[in-house]
């Protein structure tokens, strides 16, 4: 029993923190989401996944964004292919690199968005 | 190609990879348009989800997502967003981001220089996708 219940607290208390800070900052979930996706998944499958929970919070905000009037679907319709392209790449580039140079690859991610959030 | 393909392409990339793409977006949209900052992000935003929509089907086939996890980590994220975009109303917004800043700067400077594997569930480690 006890078992179970930590195993669905802890993406739960995960899911809280990321979702607290996506909403005060506007983005910036994913920075968040991976380092609790990594305690109990592998580096890989934490990124997929990431991917896939910060999905509807990026949807409930894009909403917020668009009621709000500060942005219309056809203001992002130019970037759409290419974004798509690029996903499809994505998708490859991860499964092929090594868990280590995501690893690495993602806490120099971490540092810049560290730096523009101090210097912004 | 024109700079706005590119830096598409690229943040689909990232984006899909789980690495935060979105900061690829805003240094094109400062360094080679006069787009807002609010309109920069709400695009963002908005192409993030045929990006992700993509990546989560692709990943899905080739069974890279845990959805036992991901299902309560984004219901719950979901519902604290909500609270946090309701605190970020209330409180610095200055303060916020350099205090969150700070947080990723350490949590970086960890994960570069952390040993190269951390102790995880064996059946998992070391598993291709391909």
């Amino acid at each position: 029993m006890k078992r179970h219940d930590k195993k669905v607290s802890r993406p739960a208390l995960g899911g809280l923190i990321t979702g607290l800070f996506n909403g005060l900052l506007g983005a910036g979930g994913g920075m968040i989401a991976i380092p609790f996706l990594s305690k109990s998944i592998e580096p890989k499958k934490a990124h997929a996944t990431c991917v896939a929970v910060i999905l509807p919070m990026c949807i409930s905000s894009a909403l917020s964004y668009i009621s709000s009037g500060a942005v219309s679907i056809s203001d992002a319709t130019p970037y759409i292919a290419w974004g798509l392209i690029g996903a499809v790449l994505g998708t490859i580039l991860l499964r092929k690199l090594s868990s280590n140079t995501i690893k690495r690859i993602f806490s120099l991610f971490m540092l810049w968005a560290a730096v523009r959030l101090i210097f912004r | 190609m024109s700079a706005e393909a590119v830096a598409a392409l690229v943040a689909g990339i990232f984006s899909a990879m789980g690495m935060g793409g979105g900061g690829i977006m805003i240094i094109y949209f400062s360094l080679f348009t006069s787009t807002s900052q609010i309109l920069a992000q709400g695009i963002n935003v908005l192409i993030f989800i045929p990006i992700a929509l993509l990546s989560v089907i692709i990943y899905h086939i080739k069974g890279m997502i845990e959805w036992k996890i991901a299902i309560p980590f984004a219901l719950f994220g979901t519902l604290s967003s909500y609270l946090g975009a309701y605190l970020a109303t209330v409180t610095d917004d200055a303060l916020l981001s350099k205090g969150f800043g700070i947080l990723l700067l350490i949590m970086g400077i960890r994960q570069l220089f952390s040993s190269k594997d951390k102790k995880l569930p064996k059946k998992d480690s070391g598993q291709k996708f391909i």
